[in-house]
């Protein structure tokens, strides 16, 4: 990875060096010395402006654009500033700001001052060049500039030197601008060459901070005289020796941190290494000392000279007498904890014996009866076949078998008629508009944009539809596991998507899929955030990221290690950083800029010029045709429709899709001590956690995009989460309990499998069957383990005392429909839904108390299944969120299905639940026969017929029912009515919510 | 159309001696309150049933009267002669802002300070009705928060965390304790009918506990709550066919499928739902209410109406036994009532009128009717306000100082704490964070904040964290 600093030290010829500022990347905290710093003077008057101070970074971005850099707040502006531009910005017509451009806006009362220090000694020669663009106020405005030699910073009294000075004026177009050399100019270590831009007002209380000046300063020197390089047994360890070694010697050091010799601080103590040469910032030792942490407050801080000292010592590469030894440097994570199951890689166990192997009916199988029969149990019987059913097409399609399938499925004798119903169904498009729905909850997936605060306003994240069918298309190709994950993390790696041509399908879909990064809360769009908001986004993407691909939360360890989990801040901080090429937090992207055009960048000039010719030609046309009418012109407004029509034929359009794009990160990734943005710690290399991978393991890897080579590690056969995390969720959707049971703690501290050599064979066989999640379907959904009946027994049996909460899977569990299913499940039973794939979002209402419905469209909408309706952060629809439809802070990896009076009365008495009873009535009452009708509704709700005694409660309901509702007994009318109550009375049953 | 009581009575008999084996019976018949009484440390199935906390509580319940926005500290509660003296200079500080219009310029109070009650506790003339109350109000000038921003500020006062997804204070409070009536929610959320106030329902989310523990809104208009009531209406003899029909089906299932605990708890809620009807709707009629109730609290008055409703449906909610209501300011004129960013003079003499009779009317009723004591009453907002100058007479956030006002519930009445510095623009003294205050408030409703957890994700997560925060019960608040 290149590391770019705030300065470039360039040897241009064997005897010339070259320091270009090139950056303004926040470095505070860290560098010790930095050859540039960014400063400001209190004092504006010409003469004596010392001291200089340091402009402290402020979190706001700068007149709303891409700036990133210092300022100072003052009276409510920020002003004074400098920063880099981190994106191409015009502003008026003739003052483009290229990204990288180095932009200074000096205070009314507050010159900016960029200071540059010495590292060495010779005759140097500074180049420079100032472009003043001060477009927004009066063309009288302009600035002044000095090129000054001096002392520190700090020092009020030494008179400066005046090497330059001018003045520039934005009215004096051809003088806007000034480049020069000084040359022979004499500098010492550590001596300073100030460069001043002061404002110049075209009247008095007009502060002219606005466009700024645009400013490229280089210093050179030919043949430097370099202090010497520092030597650790002659220059570092007698600083250490005096100061620190009384706690980090070789008795019992402090922290397990020694400080006797180069290999002992490379090796490090219990925060990690602590010396990486080369790098002062990467190195925890300069880091600490720099900041004064060490040694603790209450001894003797190290000199400013002995920071100096060890802050080369690292950056000239450590040198020592003492060759080095190939001790590697310390790991973080204790070897007991890359020794715990989930930090393993999983290895297929072999096939347990069982006392009853006639009972095994797939590989699951034994597993499951190995440990039944060690508890000296064995399976329930197989659930009876129209519960089977039942139960297949809600685990696989979230829907009820419609009323012709049971007697169908009943009639089919054959041996394999089940495996064929599987077979059927696994090959229905439904399964993807089902099966997606897992992923979206563990990805947040929402169609807004912003925080949903407002029950009333919807701020719609354009196109993220895109992404939702990219997860329904992608299940339902049985799409690779591994792909899938490759192309939602790095899709745009995979494809040229700069060449502005038009995409082909499969590049689309990859660029598509990196929506999946695109899922997290975004505010960032709005003028008052700053970097702050920035982090957040990146926070929340990293709680997103952990929790759908590692199955853990690595929350805790943005501020301090995880104690349980073996996973550290630089773990959080390494992973983080594979994200900040696409979330460049010093090059941001405002969130609603992140999209492709379906059709590519040229085509979609292409179609915006065209649409821009073509409504001008309209409203024109419009107008014309308005006189033309208004006198009469028959023939004149013939010729304008005709014109109209051709202008809008030529009008074309085409879609957004959000999508994460890298761009070009110039500023390495960093700890950002107790979590907080403005407080960055040590250097990091993008890297996945240390526990999940083998310690001799090196990353970043040469030559590879940072979350491509995520992906590749996340897929790889030495990961030891992600397959099993995906099994665990996929045995879950068919168990409704896991195999590890807290599906969003596969830490430590989870609960650990009931059965881990069950998960690590179906995360070995899914991986060996090419990461194809149908095959897992087929072994799960025709094993024993699975077409048992869901039956508690008797309350003295065994089963029943041995294992009561069904860990050891001696029966199926009895499991609640989800929201969005009970939602599809009464449409599709009352015969309303409308089965129509992709997409935009349909539209929910947006009352200000809440409580939403899907308001009718004309092309029947509203009834299509709930994965298509717009999906809000925090309100969805009313109805579903009774039913614990999920609120998406950041995502939902395990759903909770809650028990609550309210459900009671939404499925009593909502206006949903009403109507779909009256549309379930509507399609199965015939006067003719009540029983038929009676019989229709249980097949279309329980795919079963009723029993007689049922048959004839129902009836005896009717009967009297529709005397109550003032009818006579027989009055077609009345019974109707009676009827739909009764329908009503039946999908508000407990015998509909729940799947045997 | 409602069931009466004897309806009602006639319904249940039914149930419980109608169709279909008895065998149910003792698993349907514990909706009693009071029957059984769990530590929190026992807890198994997720409910209601009230249970005693870790000590003896001195309060039973909690009404938290949210003021939203932030209001002025330095303009109501905490006066500060300097900066009307000042104003017009610039602060000595570079203060931190959050809106881009700040000017550095100090902006003195509109109004003028008096000394209020036998304790001669400071009152601002906006709230004439809150400062009559001053003997029973403990007046804590030292709060400060962790963010200037509204919903994380908002987060953090109500759940303790400055991000979404964590359980409110009332979730806790439910979780722990469960409620006094099982016929009704146990923590109740009392908002303008008209919408949603800064970060909507969110404000009362359970985050990950179980959504019994989250707050359920309760409309002071129409139907208490929704789907309350059928979409077409009902005559009750239809009602309680279908109800018993409805019985039978699911006792049919439940015979499928004994032992199965959550298919008992969804019948039994079906009865519920039959009695919450009833007694939501009660909560609703304030025919019963005095005409001197219905003045004191301002009923006969437009602007204070809506808020007048609500804060007596919150002490009638008191009164049936609900653990924890949560009451917000209207949406009109703004649905951040207190974030006088502009015309601060007009904004919160606009606000004040709406709420300050109601909520002064709420501390006098609770005391007259005895329950004061054992109610502990919380009028706060999010954050406050800095002293100086945001566009030409607002003021910008401030996390670093506001003013909280408590009654009842064992807190010192007549009693004011902490102070700010010279201009108010930072606690400065005896200094009160969020999280001691909601240390404060579970240590009156006898709960122990450094014990009462939830597991989550393998933490055991708390409401205050106070390893993190460093919370305390602040003792000298209680008397």
């Amino acid at each position: 990875m290149l590391l770019i600093l705030a300065f470039v030290p360039t040897v241009l010829r064997a005897e010339t060096v070259e320091w270009e500022l090139t950056s303004t990347s926040f470095q505070k905290e860290t560098e010790e010395a930095p050859v540039f710093q960014f400063l400001y003077a209190e004092d504006n008057s010409t003469t004596n402006r010392a001291p200089f101070k340091p402009l402290p970074v402020h979190d706001t971005t700068i007149y709303d654009e891409p700036i990133s850099g210092w300022s100072i707040a003052d009276s409510g502006n920020q002003s004074p500033f400098i920063g880099i531009h981190t994106a191409r910005r015009e502003v008026g017509n003739d003052l483009p700001f290229e990204k990288g451009d180095i932009l200074v806006g000096p205070g009314l009362n507050h010159p900016v001052v960029l200071a540059f220090k010495s590292p060495a000694a010779g005759i140097a020669r500074v180049d420079l060049m100032v472009k003043h663009h001060q477009k927004c106020c009066q063309d009288t405005a302009g600035i002044r500039w000095f090129v000054e030699q001096g002392s520190a910073p700090s020092s009020t009294n030494a008179e400066p030197r005046v090497l330059a000075q001018g003045a520039l004026k934005y009215d004096e177009v051809s003088q806007g601008r000034v480049s020069l050399s000084l040359k022979e100019i004499e500098l010492e270590v550590d001596g300073f060459l100030y460069l001043i831009i002061d404002c110049q007002p075209d009247q008095p209380g007009t502060a002219h901070h606005g466009d700024g000046t645009i400013v490229q300063f280089s210093v050179s020197m030919d043949d430097p005289v370099w202090p010497e390089v520092p030597v650790f047994e002659s220059d570092v360890f007698p600083i250490l020796e005096n100061k620190c070694i009384h706690c980090h010697g070789s008795d019992d050091p402090q922290g397990g941190l020694e400080l006797t010799s180069v290999d002992k601080i490379r090796f490090g103590g219990e925060s990690g290494p602590a010396l990486v040469p080369g790098s002062p910032n990467q190195s925890f030792v300069h880091f600490l000392v720099s900041r004064n942490e060490m040694p603790p407050a209450g001894e003797e801080p190290l000199t400013p000279q002995e920071k100096q000292v060890i802050h080369r010592w690292i950056q000239t590469g450590a040198k020592s007498e003492t060759p080095p030894s190939n001790l590697p440097p310390r790991s973080f994570v204790k070897q007991e904890v890359r020794q715990q199951w989930q930090f393993m890689q999983p290895v297929r166990p072999s096939l347990p014996e069982v006392q009853s192997p006639q009972l095994l009916e797939t590989a699951i199988d034994s597993f499951v009866l190995a440990r039944l029969e060690a508890n000296g149990l064995s399976f329930s019987r197989f659930a009876d076949r129209e519960a089977e059913l039942r139960r297949v097409y809600f685990d696989l399609l979230g829907l009820p078998p419609p009323a012709d399938q049971v007697a169908e499925y009943m009639a089919d004798d054959r041996p394999d008629a089940y495996a064929r119903l599987v077979e059927r169904l696994l090959a229905d498009p439904a399964y993807g508009e089902r099966w997606s729905r897992h992923w979206m909850d563990a990805v947040g997936y929402v169609d807004n944009r912003l925080y949903d605060g407002d029950a009333s306003t919807i701020y719609e994240h354009e196109g993220m539809w895109h992404y939702r069918d990219y997860i329904i298309q992608s299940h339902n190709r049985d799409l690779p596991w591994n792909t899938f994950l490759t192309e939602q993390l790095a899709g745009d790696t995979m494809v040229d998507w700069q060449s502005g041509e038009p995409f082909t399908a499969a590049d689309l879909s990859r660029l598509t899929a990196t929506g999946f990064l695109r899922n997290v809360e975004d505010h960032t769009s709005e003028a008052q955030y700053g970097k702050a908001k920035r982090y957040d986004v990146l926070f929340d993407l990293m709680e997103m990221v952990s929790g759908s691909l590692f199955g853990m939360t690595m929350h805790c360890s943005r501020c301090h290690n995880h104690k349980f989990d073996g996973i550290t801040q630089r773990d959080y901080f390494s992973l983080m950083a594979y994200f900040e090429d696409g979330y460049d937090v010093d090059a941001w992207q405002n969130p609603v800029n992140r999209w492709l055009p379906t059709v590519g960048a040229k085509r979609r000039a292409e179609i915006d010029r065209v649409n821009g010719e073509a409504n001008a030609q309209i409203a024109m046309l419009n107008k014309q045709l308005a006189e033309a009418k208004q006198s009469g012109q028959e023939a004149r407004i013939t010729e304008l429709q005709q014109a109209l029509q051709h202008q809008r034929e030529r009008l074309s359009s085409y879609e957004k899709v959000p999508v994460l794009l890298a761009t070009d990160k110039s500023w390495e990734s960093r700890v950002l001590r107790r979590g907080l943005w403005d407080r960055p710690g040590i250097s990091v290399s993008p890297a996945p956690p240390e526990a999940m991978r083998p310690v001799d393991s090196a990353y970043p890897q040469e030559g590879v995009a940072p979350r491509r080579e995520l992906a590749d590690w996340l897929v790889s056969s030495e990961n030891p989460l992600t397959a099993r995390v995906i099994m665990n969720r996929v045995w879950s959707h068919h168990f409704g309990s896991g195999i590890v049971k807290s599906l969003n703690n596969f830490g430590v501290s989870g609960s650990g499998p009931t059965h881990p050599e069950l998960l690590d064979w179906l995360a070995v066989e899914f991986r060996s069957s090419g990461w194809s999640l149908k095959h897992v379907h087929r072994l799960i959904l025709n094993s024993r383990t699975y077409r048992q009946s869901s039956k508690r027994l008797a309350a003295d049996h065994p089963a029943e005392v041995v294992d009561p909460a069904n860990d050891l899977l001696w029966r199926q569990n009895l499991r609640r429909l989800e929201s969005e299913i009970i939602r599809d499940a009464l449409l599709a039973a009352s015969g309303q839904l409308v089965n129509r794939q992709s997409g935009p979002p349909v539209r929910l209402s947006t009352p200000n108390d809440g409580v939403s419905d899907v308001p009718p469209v004309p092309d029947g909408g509203h009834l299509r299944r709930s994965v298509y309706l717009f999906h809000r952060r925090v309100y969805p629809l009313k109805f579903m969120e009774t039913f614990d439809s999920p609120l998406m802070p950041v995502s939902c990896e395990q759903r909770v299905h809650s028990t609550t009076v309210l459900q009671s009365f939404a499925l009593l008495n909502s206006p949903f639940a009403t109507d779909s009873a009256e549309a379930l009535s509507v399609r199965c009452y015939s006067e003719k026969s009540l029983t038929q009708s009676i019989e229709d509704v249980y097949l279309r709700l329980f795919a079963r017929y009723p029993h007689a005694e049922e048959v004839e409660v129902c009836l005896k309901f009717v009967n009297e029912q529709a005397a109550a509702l003032g009818g006579t007994e027989g009055v077609p009318e009345a019974e109707a009515a009676a009827f739909t109550e009764l329908c009503h009375m039946l999908l508000a049953s407990n015998e509909f919510l729940y799947v045997e | 159309m409602q069931l009466d009581k004897r309806t009602r009575r006639a319904w249940l008999s039914d149930i419980s001696t109608g169709i279909g084996a008895m065998a149910l019976a003792h698993l349907l018949q514990q909706d009693a309150a009071g029957e059984e009484v769990q530590s929190p440390a026992k807890l198994k199935p997720f409910d209601l049933l009230p249970r005693h906390g870790h000590h003896k509580a001195k309060a039973t319940s909690m009404i938290q009267l949210f003021q939203n926005g932030g209001p002025s500290q330095m303009d109501l509660f905490d006066p500060k002669p300097l900066l009307n003296e000042q104003a017009g200079n610039p602060h000595p500080e570079n203060l931190e802002t959050f809106q881009l219009n700040n000017k550095n310029v100090l902006l003195g109070s509109p109004w003028a300070f008096k000394k209020y009650g036998d304790c001669g506790m400071d009152f601002a003339s906006p709230l004439p009705h809150m400062a009559a109350q001053a003997d029973q109000w403990c007046m804590i000038r030292s709060m400060h928060t962790v963010n200037n921003n509204h919903p994380f500020a908002i987060s953090m006062f109500q759940s303790g965390k400055p991000f979404f997804g964590f359980p409110a204070i009332g979730s806790w409070l439910t979780y722990a304790l469960g409620s006094e009536n099982q016929n009704l929610p146990g923590y109740v959320v009392l908002r303008d009918p008209a919408g949603y106030n800064t970060s909507g329902k969110t404000v009362w989310s359970s985050g990950w506990m179980p959504a019994l523990y989250q707050g359920t809104e309760f409309s002071s208009s129409g139907n208490a709550i929704a789907y309350l009531k059928p979409s077409v209406e009902q005559k009750d003899e239809v009602r309680q066919r279908n109800l018993k029909v409805l019985e039978y089906f699911n006792r049919k299932h439940l015979q499928e499928h004994p032992l199965e605990s959550e298919l008992v708890a969804r019948m039994k809620n079906y009865q519920l739902a039959a009695r919450m009807q009833l007694e939501a709707s009660k909560i609703l009629d304030l025919s019963d209410e005095s005409e001197a109730t219905l003045k004191m609290y301002g009923m006969d008055n437009p602007t204070t109406r809506g808020y007048a409703t609500r804060c007596i449906m919150a002490r009638r909610l008191i009164e049936a036994g609900v653990r924890y209501v949560q009451v917000f300011p209207p949406l009109k004129p703004s649905f951040q009532p207190w974030d006088s960013h502009n015309d601060l003079k007009n904004q919160i003499e606009t606000i004040s009128a709406h709420v300050d009779q109601p909520s002064a009317a709420l501390v006098q009723d609770l005391k007259d009717r005895g329950l004061l004591e054992e109610t502990i009453i919380v009028w706060s907002g999010e954050f406050g306000r800095l002293p100086i100058t945001e566009n030409a007479n607002g003021r910008d956030h401030n996390r670093n100082a506001f003013t909280t006002l408590v009654a009842g519930g064992g807190f010192k009445a007549g009693f004011t704490y902490g102070a700010t510095d010279e201009f108010g623009y930072a606690a400065v003294e005896n200094r009160v964070s969020v999280p001691d205050l909601h240390a404060t408030f579970l240590h009156q409703l006898g709960l122990d904040h450094t014990v009462l957890a939830y597991p989550h994700r393998g933490r055991n997560e708390r409401l205050t964290d106070p390893e993190v925060t460093g919370a305390r019960v602040v003792k000298e608040l209680l008397g």
